[in-house]
């Protein structure tokens, strides 16, 4: 029991390891000599002492155990601070012919100097609460014994199944089958009007229209029901309904939570992206790959600039994060667990997370394999990709046309060419500064790399015509310039990632722009200096050449630990930037000016001049077309990096560094990740590779999940030991691999095939006595389930019923209604009680401000991967339901819209009602119930039938139908 | 997870039974409780049948319980401990000196402007037989102190705000893990089927990290925390729309439709459900007004607490304690409340801190003072926990000239009521009151005690998600012994 509630720690390294050196034992030790114990000395006794001396000994000799600092001291092994009394010293030394150890060999003398080291130190050994005796953590034994690493056999036939032609569904041969052997029938098949219903809330989150339900009740074709199927397959609501369950993995949200609840930039963009991938139904395989490196992938078909794939990385950014944070890399660390967390559970449906302070106490997961996909995302870096829209690249193209003409001509002038500049300052450097960049290559060489279309592929070189000085003038060469494609173009330029070493970065630059400096992946400066003044800079020069400081350091910076990069941003229409020299300096001041006066080229005769203007008239009027760019947050490529191993979770205590690659049980061992590229790219390839036994059952079984409201495993995001195993193991992996190798990853194409089942499309009722006392709980799904709808069905039906859906997408984000109990920093404005009339997917997920209707009808809180959600059955719902004002509102307006129904009757107008809501004619008891209370609301339950129909209060019937459970449930 | 799945069968009477025995429907049935008796206990104990089953029913403790609700008066933004109720002579003697070299050295602060050694620009005294020492901020809280077990060695693992917010009501330094009031409720449920479990009476500032604070995280929404506002409508959409005739005509059609469609399908638990929890929902339109409604409080109680004081924080908090009390009474098993607005800073003095933290104190002593009090004289002290406990406390040195920075390395927190041992102090800090000197707390000792006063072995009290066990308490949590009677 005890090490079921030991278990790992999703995000707490630090807990973890203020625990450790709160603890007496512990605390004598430095984290620099647990860093030396771990590399120089664990090591050492792991692979010459542990063979015999351990608990892992298959044999132990000597009786005692070198596996932990109390062994040692039990077996006075060692003698803390005195190396020449202990033992085990003597033993390594050789010197003794009866006890010289290890027996295979002496070690080399270094080797032998760090263990005398060591116990000369005390014998630091970090708190392991014991040796771990029970707990050999066997990866490849685990892989072997959890089926989920087994991948599908592509051989699974479906059986026979009583009653079932050879051209059945297969899913109906597998469920029927199954059934068969317990002795169970299936349930008749759903009414149309059920079915109807069932249908198109799956697929579009919205109730069907009475003249939806009317045409497939009256449509007597064979394939009625699958026209159904490819029509609603087909809706632009089905991205947003499917859209919306994609988002609650991902976390998605559009601030980051904590003490003010800053804004995440653009992520309005990446949902948008997610609903028309959806739509569009790019495959599985390559939305998954578009997830994790879309900033590397081969563009769609049409999509030349590779928009869409880019906008496709905004999830791994969606995280919390707070401001401010005293450490920064844990923050760090914090930020790319939570990013393996949604990763691992979404797409592998494993827990990768909880090894990131040890090995997974029940998984195939080493803390090994942590560390080695925290490479991945210490090698990467968040950024505002720049989106082009319709006639960019033409654009670009053209302006770059222009600029080449200009530049033969002034070829042909044979100028003189003008060289770099050296930084040679005629007054002395007081701050001391060093080199960091001179950018006079003729490629942004060492890591330094542009997004967007401002920065070209290279600094300026001499000989370069300048398109924007309107004359027979060179560019000064050695500089990046951000203006030599127009003024008009944007971009980013990066640097590659360095050691924090100097306090001071100075920039030489010239123009408008910005410049950011980001410490171990720490973008919050730019919302709130605190700790970190100087990071986030907006730099006008009006003109001149000048030293923009950055400060490399903060509050609480630890030297020798940081690392960091710098961002040249150019995201102003109306402006440029050049930059001529980055230097480091220990302390102010700025480093003196050297002169820049002597770029003027007198080479050139003026009278050229003249032809010279008209070519950068040509230029600045086709640059001014450049269409307007957007922005979406997205992942770059950053300095590639492998990450050390944090022992015990602790980035302070170093362990063996890890080369990036996937999951040991996933072959993992035998990939290696490029030097040049962060490996995302790899990555992705790995996940989606049809030999992965997780990526395809995870998915399937997802749709699943969402289909017939239970998973194949109901776990969805954990496959692992410690899920719950498939309840038809078989018609998993035939979905798998029918979803890989016959759909082609195709969402829709599986979502078909399951809804064209019969198991799908029966009877929920509980009506057969003897199959709900043998399958209580329908895990053998001898019928479909009743399902409440989620919390965005609820309100969207509610908007469709009553007329007020707005059916556009949304660009940005509706801001959420605030009511008074939303209160709190960051509080932003309030939006209309409404939501505008827009779909739930489109109003804005503020983390201090989430929608309490959505909260109360169990959208998730976004902090996590959550594949499936929650449900809770509350009274809150039903106050809700009955008391909140945006349902009473419409109520109100649902009646007055359906007061123009043009019914005859007061029957009539019920009975449209009751379609419009329930998607069903009412019986009569119903009715009859309907208008007396229509009468009573009224105010007059003597009310005539006439005067109930024209002056009768609707609104009260209207609002009673909203509090119907069958309104809210899917039978 | 499906907490409502097997209730159908497991209920003593099922609805349809239950709705067949009280002919009169659905509002029948609702009024029927709602008139039953004076006090909602008996209402419990006269209608039991409807709400045993839900996730909020009453489960048995571990153990005995020494405590049957807490209130937890949660005092934002870190009040100074060496101002309050750990006394440091030596704060005077050394004052105005460098502390690197009075204290030693220092830890990192959130806004490394260190400045000198500062005393406390208030008086101590002693009180009470037990002699705890008390500054003049304090002045009513003093009278009580022979029912308060102090902690002066309380720690924190975080110096900034939002985490250790989290930290002290989550048990993690990060957003999303269920509040402590959660836990207590999924741990215990409820004595009250009109009320929530998990009530947080706002008193106009939600800490930093905001209603996460209060949430249920990964345990159902059931739990989370229930924001009760100022004023006669505490809670959401707890105010009808319409008139009470009109409402329950409307559910009672409801009612009658909804039991035509479970009938139909053959009844289903999560229907059936859903259709009781109208029902709560019904009694809580009627009892949470109730509750908010102190009309009926005596002059003598009101004066007590201060709710005509003439400070409107004072006024404010003076409600919430009483509403704490009445909340108490009606079963309801957790209650924070946050601090009221004081025009300034909450307990965060970075700079001003006399100005500060004289504000804020006065809005809290006396009606804190006067809970103790008031439970105290009607017995219900024993049985309820009060915790006051911040997220962390400040450096005995200043910030600047005149404001101390956040220390989470020692800081005071009390505990009064239901299994404390009164007049007692537990653990010592250094002789600056800056760090623990001997017997160290943290977050998660106290979360663990409070759960043992509750009758639960933090321990034992787990939920799986995401393939793990979760606790409260995480790994980590032992009992401050000494605090127990």
């Amino acid at each position: 029991m005890l090490t079921r509630v030991s278990l790992p720690l999703l995000l707490l390294a630090l807990v973890c390891t203020h625990a450790r050196a709160e603890d007496e034992k512990a605390v004598a030790f430095t984290d620099e000599q647990i860093t030396f114990f771990e590399t120089k000395i664990r090591p050492v006794l792991a692979n010459n002492c542990y063979s015999c001396h351990s608990h892992e000994a298959k044999r132990n000799k000597g009786g005692f155990y070198m596996d932990s600092r109390e062994g040692i001291l039990e077996a006075f092994l060692a003698e803390p601070g005195k190396p020449a009394e202990s033992m085990m010293i003597e033993a390594v030394h050789y010197k003794d012919p009866s006890m010289q150890m290890p027996p295979a060999g002496k070690l080399p003398d270094n080797v032998i100097k760090d263990l005398e080291k060591w116990v000369e130190m005390g014998l630091p050994w970090p708190d392991e609460s014991g040796p771990a005796v029970a707990e050999v953590f066997d990866l490849e034994q685990r892989r072997k014994d959890h089926w989920a690493w087994k991948a599908p056999s592509r051989s699974i036939k479906p059986p026979k199944a009583p009653g079932l032609s050879s051209d059945a569904n297969p899913i109906d041969k597998f469920v029927e089958a199954r059934l068969a052997a317990g002795g169970l029938k299936p349930a008749e098949p759903a009414s149309r009007e059920v079915l109807i219903r069932r249908l198109t809330h799956d697929l579009t989150g919205l109730p069907p229209t009475p003249g939806e339900i009317e045409a497939f009740i009256n449509d007597k074709s064979p394939k009625a029901y699958e026209k159904l199927v490819d029509r609603l397959l087909a809706h632009k609501a089905f991205g947003e309904k499917w859209g919306r369950h994609w988002l609650d993995s991902m976390r998605y949200a559009e601030a980051y939570g904590h003490e003010f609840d800053y804004s995440i930039p653009h992520p309005w963009v990446y949902r948008n992206a997610v609903i028309n991938a959806i739509n569009n139904d790019i495959p599985y395989d390559r939305f998954v790959k578009e997830h994790i490196a879309g900033d590397q992938v081969e563009p769609r078909p049409g999509d030349p600039m590779g928009n869409e794939s880019i906008k496709m990385t905004g999830w791994w950014y969606l995280h919390e994060q707070t401001h401010s944070p005293t450490d920064v890399r844990l923050h760090e660390a914090d930020r790319i667990d939570n990013q393996i967390d949604v990763l691992s559970k979404t797409f592998l449906g494993m827990t990768i997370a909880c090894a990131r302070c040890h090995d997974h106490k029940f998984d195939a997961i080493g803390d090994e394999d942590y560390y080695a996909m925290a490479g991945f995302l210490q090698s990467s870096r968040q950024q505002e990709a720049y989106i082009g829209h319709k006639g960019m690249a033409e654009h670009l193209e053209k302006v770059g046309k222009l600029a080449e003409y200009g530049q033969k001509a002034f070829e042909r002038l044979k100028a003189e060419p003008l060289k770099p500049t050296a930084y040679n300052p005629e007054k002395p450097d007081a701050s001391r500064s060093a080199l960091f960049e001179d950018f006079n290559e003729d490629e942004y060489e060492n890591g330094w790399s542009a997004t967007g279309w401002a920065w070209g592929d290279r600094p300026t070189v001499p000989g370069q015509w300048d398109p924007t000085s309107g004359k027979a003038a060179p560019v000064m060469p050695g500089v990046a310039h951000s203006g030599l494609n127009g003024k008009e173009a944007v971009g980013t330029l990066r640097s590659p990632e360095f050691d924090v070493t100097h306090r001071h970065l100075w920039l030489l630059v010239k123009g408008k722009g910005k410049a950011r400096l980001i410490i171990d992946g720490y973008t919050m400066a730019r919302h709130n200096g605190l700790l970190f003044s100087k990071k986030d800079v907006n730099v006008d020069t009006k003109g001149k050449w000048q030293w923009v400081e950055l400060i490399t350091h903060f509050d609480f910076h630890t030297e020798g630990n940081h690392r960091a990069f710098v961002e040249i941003i150019d995201d102003d229409k109306n402006a440029y930037l050049m930059i001529d020299e980055v230097r480091t300096s220990p302390r102010g001041p700025a480093p003196p000016m050297p002169d820049m006066g002597h770029i003027v080229l007198d080479s050139v005769k003026p009278s050229e001049d003249k032809r010279f203007a008209d070519y950068t008239k040509r230029f600045n009027e086709q640059s001014a077309r450049i269409p307007n760019h957007s922005r979406a947050l997205a992942i770059v490529d950053g300095s590639p990096e492998d990450s050390y191993v944090h022992v015990r979770g602790s980035w302070h205590v170093r362990g063996e560094t890890m080369p990036r690659r996937t999951l040991e049980a996933l072959g993992g061992k035998n990939e290696s990740s490029p030097a040049d590229r962060s490996g995302r790219l790899e990555l992705a390839q790995s996940i989606v590779d049809p030999s992965n036994p997780l990526t395809a059952r995870v998915q399937v079984n997802r749709l699943w999940h969402h289909l017939f409201g239970t998973g194949i495993v109901p776990t969805v995001d954990n496959f692992g030991v410690l899920g719950i195993a498939p309840s038809h193991p078989e018609l998993l992996d035939y979905l798998a691999v029918t979803f890989m190798h016959e759909d082609k990853w195709s969402n829709k194409a599986m979502i078909k095939r399951i809804v064209m089942s019969r198991a799908y499309q029966r009877s929920s009722d509980k009506t057969d006595a003897a199959a709900e006392e043998k399958d209580p709980t329908n895990i053998l799904l001898h019928r479909q389930n009743i399902r409440r709808l989620t919390a965005e069905g609820i309100r969207d039906t509610i908007l469709a019923v009553s007329g007020s859906l707005r059916k556009d997408m949304h660009g940005r984000s509706e801001p959420v209604h605030l009511t008074s109990a939303m209160d709190g920093r960051g509080r932003p404005k309030s939006g209309p009680l409404d939501g505008a009339g827009y779909r739930s997917i489109y109003i804005s997920v503020r983390r201090n401000f989430l929608s309490p209707m959505m909260l109360t009808f169990d959208r998730p809180i976004p902090f996590t991967a959550i594949g499936r959600r929650t449900i809770t059955n509350v009274p809150a719902q039903s106050l809700t339901l009955m008391n909140d004002p945006f349902v009473h509102e419409q109520a109100v307006k649902w009646s007055q819209r359906q007061g123009k129904d043009g019914a005859k009757t007061v029957q009539e107008r019920v009975d449209n009602l009751w379609m419009k809501a329930l998607g069903r004619m009412p019986s009569e008891e119903e009715r009859t119930a309907a208008i007396a209370f229509l009468k009573e609301a009224s105010g007059n339950p003597d009310l005539s039938d006439q005067d109930a129909l024209n002056k009768g209060r609707w609104n009260e019937l209207c609002h009673a139908i909203f509090n119907l459970k069958e309104f809210i449930f899917i039978r | 997870m499906g907490h409502h799945c097997n209730n159908y069968t497991q209920s003593p009477l099922t609805r349809r039974q239950m709705l067949t025995r009280c002919a009169s429907g659905f509002g029948g049935v609702a009024l029927a409780g709602l008139m039953s008796g004076k006090s909602f206990g008996q209402q419990i104990s006269q209608a039991p049948a409807i709400q045993k089953a839900g996730p909020l029913a009453p489960k048995p403790s571990h153990f005995t319980a020494k405590a049957k609700s807490v209130i937890f008066l949660y005092m934002d933004g870190g009040p100074s401990q060496v101002d309050t109720f750990d006394f440091k002579p030596d704060l005077i003697k050394f004052n105005g000196e460098d502390p690197r070299k009075a204290i030693g050295k220092l830890e990192p602060t959130q806004f490394n402007s260190i400045g000198k050694v500062m005393q406390s620009p208030w008086k101590f005294k002693q009180y009470g037989e037990s002699g705890a020492w008390v500054s003049d901020l304090f002045p009513h809280v003093a009278q009580c102190v022979d029912d308060i077990a102090f902690v002066k060695t309380m720690t924190s693992k975080f110096p900034e705000h939002t985490t250790a917010n989290y930290f002290l009501h989550t048990g993690h330094g990060i957003q999303g893990r269920p509040s402590m009031g959660a836990w207590m409720g999924y741990g215990l449920g409820s004595e009250n089927d009109s009320l929530p479990g998990f009530v947080v009476l706002n008193g106009g500032l939600i800490p930093p990290g905001g209603l996460d604070n209060f949430n249920s995280g990964f345990l159902p929404a059931s739990y989370q925390g229930s924001i009760f506002e100022q004023g006669p409508n505490p809670l959401a959409n707890v105010k009808p729309r319409e008139s009470g005739n009109n409402q329950r005509a409307k559910l009672d059609l409801v009612q009658s439709l909804d039991q035509a469609m479970i009938d139909a399908v053959g009844g289903d638990g999560a229907l059936e459900s859903a259709v009781d929890n109208y029902e709560t929902a019904y009694r809580m339109q009627r009892a949470v007004p109730e509750l908010a409604d102190i009309s009926g409080e005596s002059e003598e109680v009101k004066a007590l607490y201060g709710l005509d004081h003439k400070n409107k924080g004072t006024a404010t908090f003076a409600r919430q304690c009483l509403l704490a009390r009445r909340l108490v009474e009606r079963g309801v098993r957790f209650i924070e409340l946050t601090c009221p607005k004081v025009g300034g800073d909450r307990w965060d003095q970075h700079g001003n801190l006399k100005d500060g933290h004289a504000n804020n104190a006065v809005c809290v002593d006396q009606p804190i003072a006067a809970l103790i009090k008031d439970l105290k004289r009607t017995g219900l002290l024993d049985e309820t926990l009060i915790v006051w406990c911040g997220e962390f406390g400040r450096t005995p040195f200043a910030q600047g000239s005149n404001g101390r920075d956040h220390n989470p390395h020692a800081f005071t927190i009390w505990m009064s009521g239901g299994g404390i041992k009164g007049g007692t102090s537990v653990g010592t800090t250094d002789r600056f009151g800056y760090k623990v000197a001997d017997d160290k707390y943290d977050i998660h000792d106290l979360h663990a005690t409070m759960l043992h006063l509750m009758g639960i072995d933090h321990t034992r009290l787990t939920y799986r998600f995401s393939g793990r066990d979760f606790r409260l308490t995480d790994v980590f949590g032992r009992l401050i012994e000494g605090v127990l009677a």
